[in-house]
């Protein structure tokens, strides 16, 4: 077979073999899956993340039953990922009034509820940026809302969930009027947004 | 020499902390802070509470409510120059507080505030990450002192 044949039966064969089966790693990268074989309509925040609201960590086992699947690699990996924010979440129900020591309400369980919901979307929203997901430092504010916060060097991102709506305060220096933003999320693609100039 | 009327910009401000997690966080490299451990002053006010620390006699451990709590402390020309428009200056006021209602009194307890004063929200979470950008800690929390003997 000369060079020239060679080369073009190779290619044909190529073509006819499938796509190789692209394991997604464990660390949620979401955006490293190719679009054709793992569309973004795996839904990470619907059914999937929807049980964390009540997932409990000490069965993590179970999860390992999905194992298989790119989906359920997703599944297990937001779970793992997601799950030390959640108990961190759910653990605000333990502070009472006056918890850091000045005089400020107990977080709310409206907040509470919400942000273990909320959680679900701010994930896939920031899974599908080309930045990866990081916990969040969890603590509470004193009107008794959630606070979720990032810092990537001088930079920092809270997310501050009421109940009732979700602010965010952007930062990427000193100066509170010209380097720091603050404003209320009126959709949930803002938050990629914020999360690529946070770490952009 | 420093007044009690007036609050000097060279004054450094005590602020105490709970050592909880909601507050402290431990990093894969030491700890840090939570923008919780800026939040709160006096009863229904926006402001958020510190200590004078010559009126503390540079003491920080009386600015302590327990033996397990950090104090941070804050050079008050950090806070106050750290704003472009001149109307909304951050400023710390002094604010003593007399004893009375089985309460102690705190002559050293000051606020640091606003002109126009704090009112909405995003003043007040832009104070907190101020802070929690600017704090030095001089006293550390019960459970990170060992990491530092």
């Amino acid at each position: 077979m000369n060079p020239a044949t060679e080369y073009i039966t190779r290619s044909a064969a190529i073509a006819r073999t499938p796509a190789p089966t692209i394991i997604p790693p464990l660390t949620g990268k979401v955006r490293l899956y190719r679009p054709e074989k793992y569309p973004r309509s795996i839904d990470t925040s619907s059914q999937l993340l929807g049980e964390l609201k009540t997932f409990d960590p000490s069965q993590r086992s179970s999860l390992l039953l999905h194992r298989g699947t790119a989906a359920a690699q997703v599944e297990k990996s937001s779970f793992f990922e997601l799950s030390s924010t959640l108990e961190s979440i759910r653990d605000l129900r333990k502070l009472s009034a006056g918890w850091n020591g000045y005089d400020i309400p107990e977080p709310s369980e409206a907040a509470i509820e919400e942000a273990l919901s909320w959680l679900a979307t701010a994930y896939k929203e920031i899974c599908s940026t080309h930045y990866r997901w990081r916990a969040p430092y969890v603590s509470a504010d004193e009107n008794g809302s959630v606070v979720l916060e990032w810092e990537n060097g001088e930079n920092g991102l809270a997310f501050y969930i009421s109940g009732t709506d979700v602010h965010y305060l952007l930062d990427w220096g000193y100066d509170v009027e010209d380097e720091m933003e603050y404003g209320t999320l009126t959709n949930p693609s803002e938050i990629s947004e914020l999360w690529g100039r946070l770490n952009g | 020499m420093f007044s009690q009327e007036y609050v000097h910009s060279d004054e450094e401000l005590y602020r105490f902390f709970k050592d909880i997690p909601a507050i402290v966080e431990v990093t894969d490299d030491g700890w840090r802070l939570k923008r919780s451990a800026f939040t709160g002053g006096s009863k229904d006010s926006k402001e958020v509470s510190v200590d004078r620390a010559w009126l503390r006699d540079y003491d920080p451990t009386a600015s302590q409510r327990e033996a397990s709590n950090g104090v941070v402390c804050f050079v008050t020309r950090d806070i106050r120059e750290d704003k472009s428009v001149p109307d909304r200056n951050f400023d710390v006021e002094p604010d003593p507080i007399e004893d009375g209602n089985n309460q102690a009194g705190n002559p050293a307890h000051a606020m640091i505030t606003a002109d126009p004063e704090i009112k909405t929200d995003g003043q007040l979470k832009k104070l907190q990450r101020l802070l929690q950008k600017l704090y030095k800690c001089v006293i550390f929390p019960e459970s990170q002192r060992q990491s530092v003997q």
